[in-house]
């Protein structure tokens, strides 16, 4: 039905082609009673929050690449690359961590957009792989008791070629401001399942993953992304 | 469904915000004080208690007490955590009157600095515990026995003093 529609247009395009207007006309009806103004492409974008973060935490300094897909009317393949150098002052350490990450997974549009909008309330879930290098600077010493000054020791260690594994949830939205660029704010919960923990230490964070947790396996994120649709083709 | 998620997932982050790493907690193991004990020298299977024992150690030429006049037959006492030795002034018969008799311990070991965890940083074990008495004209002590060299908890008796 599809087909013959198109075909029946471009015959029309063709032999009307001094009516342009008419023709133009014509093609705003077929696509709205059948929906096929519903673009498709690659797009790619940055997130904001990190740069910014990074402006005023002198303890963090981050970037963050995203790029997506759309499969169907639904799904989009998804990609993040991004790196992370993140320093812990902790009350009794210092230590830091820096590395790059990278997670691949898939959005589930759950919106049911207008026609012609292309609003999302999305879910998504991601694989999430981190390298990186982790550092410890100096630290104190627990002992309970106050006998014997206790000062920071400097003692560095260096821990590189580390890596951990995660899986992710996202729950985000995205609006598209202007024709093709988009603003997306996104929160992350993430589980470890898998991670190189270095010997008499312990991965404070994890690029990617961000703060890690002495008691469980979770993190959290959050994103605050701009990015731009390059259209390949409508459906 | 959306909904459910989205909420579960705020909820954790909420949970989540607030967590048990920022603080360390007393209950977390912390670096091991020695323990010893005191026996008879004549029968060395019995506890035996010193009486007004004072137990001072010189940090920075300043007298700490760890111990002042207290009768008991075991104490716990801290090794210092920046040096391979830790000197002790073991003093029985401590009263407000009378000096008493003071004997030097001189405690010796190598130290590993353990993790613990974000909030408590670091613990140490130390091995290789050896002890020295300074031998002087009347010492209360008669012998140091080393049970345990490797002091990594409280849970046993290091040292052994009889007298």
């Amino acid at each position: 039905m599809n087909k013959i529609l198109t075909s029946l247009f471009f015959i029309k395009v063709l032999l009307l082609s001094c009516y342009c207007g008419f023709a133009q006309e014509i093609e705003r009806t077929i696509n709205d009673t059948i929906t096929k103004n519903n673009k498709y492409g690659l797009r790619v974008g940055a997130d904001l929050a990190r740069p910014v973060i990074s402006l005023f935490d002198e303890n963090f300094s981050g970037f963050e690449f995203m790029v997506d897909y759309r499969l169907t009317h639904r799904f989009y393949i998804a990609v993040e690359y991004g790196f992370d150098q993140d320093n812990q002052t902790e009350s009794n350490l210092t230590a830091s961590t820096k590395g790059s990450y990278f997670k691949i997974g898939g959005d589930f549009n759950a919106y049911n957009n207008w026609v012609g909008m292309n609003n999302a309330i999305y879910v998504g879930l991601r694989y999430g792989f981190s390298t990186f290098d982790q550092n410890l600077e100096e630290y104190t010493i627990y002992t309970g008791d106050s006998t014997f000054p206790g000062t920071m020791l400097i003692d560095p260690s260096r821990y590189k070629g580390l890596t951990a594994h995660w899986a992710e949830f996202i729950f985000g939205i995205k609006t598209e401001i202007l024709t093709n660029l988009f603003l997306s704010i996104n929160l992350q919960l993430k589980n470890k399942f898998s991670e190189d923990v270095p010997e008499n230490f312990n991965n404070l964070y994890l690029p990617g993953f961000n703060k890690t947790n002495d008691y469980s396996d979770f993190g959290v994120g959050f994103g605050y992304g701009v990015s731009y649709l390059i259209p390949i083709y409508k459906k | 469904m959306i909904k459910k998620i989205v909420f579960s997932a705020l909820f954790i982050l909420f949970i989540t915000g607030c967590t048990k790493d920022d603080i360390c907690t007393e209950e977390t193991p912390k670096t091991p004080f020695l323990i010893i004990k005191f026996k008879s020298k004549v029968n060395p299977l019995l506890p035996k208690e010193v009486s007004n024992l004072t137990v001072t150690t010189i940090v920075n030429d300043e007298n700490i007490d760890l111990y002042k006049s207290e009768t008991r037959d075991s104490i716990a006492i801290p090794l210092n955590t920046q040096s391979n030795t830790t000197n002790y002034l073991l003093i029985k018969g401590n009263t407000s009157t009378k000096d008493g008799n003071t004997d030097v311990v001189t405690f010796n070991y190598q130290r590993d600095n353990i993790y613990i965890n974000r909030a408590c940083a670091f613990k140490t074990i130390y091995r290789d515990l050896l002890t020295l008495l300074e031998v002087e004209e009347d010492n209360w002590i008669n012998e140091i026995e080393i049970n345990n060299s490797l002091i990594e908890n409280e849970q046993n008796t290091h040292v052994t003093i009889f007298h």
